[in-house]
C-alpha cells in the first residue's frame, strides 16, 4: 500500500472537519475524492501533505510503510509525495522555465539537453506553447486555467510517487476534461499515483476507485460508475448535503 | 597603466555586468571612471560626451542630438577598487527632441571599505524623447560604503523615462537615494528600485513625481528584502497636479529576523480629475508561497531564497 489513512480527525478552530477518514491509495492507482463543496476534500489533501494550520487531532497518515503525520511538506516531498493547490500561488520574477525545474525528478537533471526536453515535453502536454511560455513568469499576467496547467506540468516534470490533485479542473475550460484524462494517464505510466479531489463525477469516473465524502465521512468507496451513480442519484437530494 | 586599470575594472564589472569585456570594448559610446580619474570615453556621431577631472569632483556631460536613437545600451562605469575612496560626481544628461537612448550604469565598488560614492545628477528628457536608465551596484563584502545618488529628472511633452536600480548582491552598506521628477503633458515615467539588505545595511529611498501635466503617466514600484538587522526606509510620493494624470506607487518588501521596513507612500491630488493609488505589502514570505516550493521538496531556507530572489529579480 503506498498511502493509508487511518481514522483521521482535523478541527479548524471549534468545527470538526474530518470525522474519522479511512482511505487507501494503492501503487500505480487513480483513486478520486468525490463530493460536495464542503464536505472536507481539500482539508483532507491539505492534511495528507502536511501543509500549516491541518494538523491531526487524532489518526495517523501512512506513506510506504513510513508514519508521516508528523512530519514536515519537505520531509512528504522528498519521500515521493507531492500536492497541486485548487488555487496555485504566484510568484513574481520566476519564469516557467525555473519553475518547472523546482523539484524536477533527478533522472531529467543529468545534463541541459535532457532537462530541456522534459520541460517542453511537460508544457505540450499541458497544451501550453513552450516557446511562447518558457520565458513567462508565473506571475499574475498568467490566467488562472494557464496557472493550473503550470502546476500539471511541474508534477510531470516531478514524477513523483504520489501526487494528490486538488480540484485539478476547475478554472480549466471544459473541452479540456479529455486532456486531463490523458494527462492523469501519462503519470500512471510514469508509474505515478493520483488521490484526485474533485466534485465532478465525470472526472471521478475516470479514476480506478472513488471514495465519496460527505460532512468529514467516507460515505461510499469502490468502483468509479458505482460510486457515481450513488452520488447522482442520493447525494444531490441529502439534507446533509443542502446542510454543506 | 591605463591597460592595468581597465583590467581592474573589467574585474568589477564581474558583479554587474553578464559581459564586461562588451561594457569596456564593445560598440558605442561610453565613459568609464576608476576612482578619481576618467581612464576612458568613446564617443560616436549623435551623442555629446565629455568628461573632467576637477580637484576631488569629476563632471560628466552628455549630451543625446535631436533625432538620434541608439539602439545599442551606452555604458558607464564607475569603479572603485581600492579602499578609502571618495568618488564625487556631477553628471548632466540632456535628451534632445526624439531621441533615445538606454544607459547602463555600472558602479562597482569592490573593497567596499571606507568608500563614499556621491552623485548628483540632472536629467532633462526633451519632448518624445526615451530615456531608459539602469543602475547595476555591487558594494562589496565590508559594508562600510556610503553611495548617496540625488538626482532631478524634468521630462518634457511625451517624454519616456523608464529607471530600474539594482542592488541585490552583497552589501548595501548606506545607500541614500533622492529622486525628484518633473512630468509635463504626456510623459510616462516607470521608476523600480530592487535591493536586498543584510546585516546592518541601511536602504533609504526618498522619490516624488510631479504629474505636472495633462495626461502624464507614472508608476513607482519598489521590491526589497530586509534580513538581520538591516533597515528600509521607503518615502514614495506623486503629486497629481493635472486633468488626467495617473499614478501608482507599488511596493513589495519581505523582512526576515530583526530587520525593520518603513514605507510611507504620500499621495497628493491637486485636480480633480487626477488619479494616484497605491498599494503595499510588507511582512515575512507567503506562507502558500513557500509551502508550494515545500511541496516540491525544498526546504524553508531554499524556498525563501526563491521567492525573495524572484520578487528582487535575481534569478
Amino acid at each position: 500500500m503506498l498511502l493509508k489513512v487511518e481514522d483521521l480527525h482535523v478541527h479548524r478552530g471549534n468545527r470538526e472537519i474530518l470525522k474519522g477518514i479511512n482511505l487507501e491509495v494503492k501503487e500505480n492507482e487513480i483513486h478520486a475524492i468525490i463530493g460536495p463543496n464542503g464536505a472536507g476534500k481539500s482539508t483532507l489533501a491539505y492534511t495528507i501533505m502536511g501543509v500549516s494550520g491541518y494538523k491531526p487531532s487524532k489518526g495517523r497518515i501512512i506513506f510506504k510503510g513510513v508514519d508521516i503525520t508528523n512530519k514536515s511538506i519537505t520531509e512528504r516531498a522528498r519521500m515521493g509525495l507531492t500536492l497541486a493547490w485548487q488555487e496555485p500561488a504566484r510568484f513574481e520574477g520566476i519564469k516557467v522555465r525555473t519553475y518547472l525545474t523546482l523539484g524536477m525528478n533527478e533522472k531529467y537533471k543529468k545534463d541541459k539537453e535532457t532537462m530541456e526536453q522534459k520541460i517542453r515535453e511537460s508544457l505540450e502536454l499541458v497544451k501550453l506553447d513552450p516557446d511562447k511560455y518558457l520565458d513567462r513568469y508565473v506571475d499574475e499576467t498568467l490566467s488562472g486555467g494557464e496557472r493550473k496547467r503550470i502546476e500539471l506540468a511541474s508534477i510531470i516534470c516531478m514524477e513523483p510517487d504520489l501526487a494528490i490533485l486538488d480540484e485539478p479542473d476547475s478554472g480549466i475550460d471544459i473541452v479540456s476534461f479529455d486532456e486531463i484524462k490523458r494527462i492523469f494517464d501519462y503519470l500512471k505510466e510514469k508509474g505515478c499515483s493520483l488521490l484526485v479531489v474533485t466534485h465532478r463525477e465525470e472526472l471521478a469516473e475516470s479514476a480506478d476507485i472513488v471514495s465519496l465524502i460527505c460532512c468529514g465521512e467516507v460515505i461510499k468507496s469502490g468502483d468509479p460508475k458505482e460510486v457515481g451513480e450513488f452520488y447522482k442519484k442520493n447525494c444531490g437530494k441529502c439534507y446533509k448535503f443542502q446542510r454543506n | 597603466m591605463v591597460k592595468e586599470e581597465l583590467m581592474e575594472i573589467m574585474e568589477a564589472l564581474k558583479y554587474t555586468s553578464d559581459n564586461p569585456e562588451k561594457v569596456i570594448h564593445g560598440k558605442g559610446p561610453r565613459i568609464i571612471v576608476k576612482e578619481n580619474k576618467i581612464i576612458n570615453i568613446e564617443k560616436s556621431e549623435g551623442i555629446i560626451l565629455d568628461g573632467k577631472e576637477e580637484g576631488d569632483m569629476l563632471k560628466v556631460k552628455m549630451v543625446v542630438k535631436k533625432g538620434y536613437k541608439f539602439k545599442e545600451p551606452i555604458h558607464m562605469c564607475f569603479g572603485i577598487t581600492k579602499e578609502n575612496v571618495s568618488q564625487i560626481i556631477d553628471v548632466e544628461i540632456v535628451l534632445e527632441e526624439n531621441s533615445a537612448i538606454s544607459l547602463m550604469s555600472h558602479c562597482s565598488f569592490l573593497k567596499g571599505k571606507g568608500i563614499k560614492h556621491i552623485m548628483n545628477g540632472v536629467i532633462k528628457i526633451g519632448k518624445n524623447a526615451r530615456f531608459s536608465y539602469n543602475e547595476y551596484h555591487y558594494h562589496g563584502m565590508e559594508g562600510d560604503i556610503l553611495v548617496k545618488p540625488t538626482v532631478k529628472v524634468e521630462i518634457d511633452e511625451g517624454g519616456i523615462y523608464t529607471s530600474n536600480f539594482t542592488l541585490t548582491k552583497g552589501r548595501i552598506g548606506t545607500l541614500d537615494i533622492y529622486q525628484e521628477i518633473d512630468a509635463k503633458k504626456d510623459a510616462i515615467i516607470d521608476i523600480m528600485t530592487r535591493t536586498y539588505a543584510i546585516k546592518d545595511d541601511v536602504v533609504k529611498v526618498d522619490e516624488i513625481v510631479k504629474l505636472n501635466g495633462e495626461n502624464a503617466k507614472c508608476i513607482i514600484k519598489s521590491r526589497g528584502a530586509a534580513m538581520d538587522n538591516s533597515k528600509i526606509s521607503l518615502k514614495l510620493k506623486i503629486e497629481g497636479n493635472a486633468p488626467y494624470c495617473k499614478g501608482h506607487i507599488d511596493c513589495a518588501e519581505i523582512t526576515k529576523g530583526n530587520a525593520e521596513v518603513e514605507s510611507i507612500p504620500i499621495l497628493v491630488v491637486r485636480d480633480d480629475r487626477a488619479r494616484i493609488t497605491h498599494e503595499a505589502a510588507i511582512g515575512s514570505v507567503d506562507k502558500k508561497q513557500l509551502e508550494t516550493l515545500m511541496a516540491k521538496g525544498l526546504d524553508e531556507e531554499e524556498a525563501t531564497e526563491i521567492i525573495v530572489k524572484g520578487m528582487i529579480g535575481d534569478l
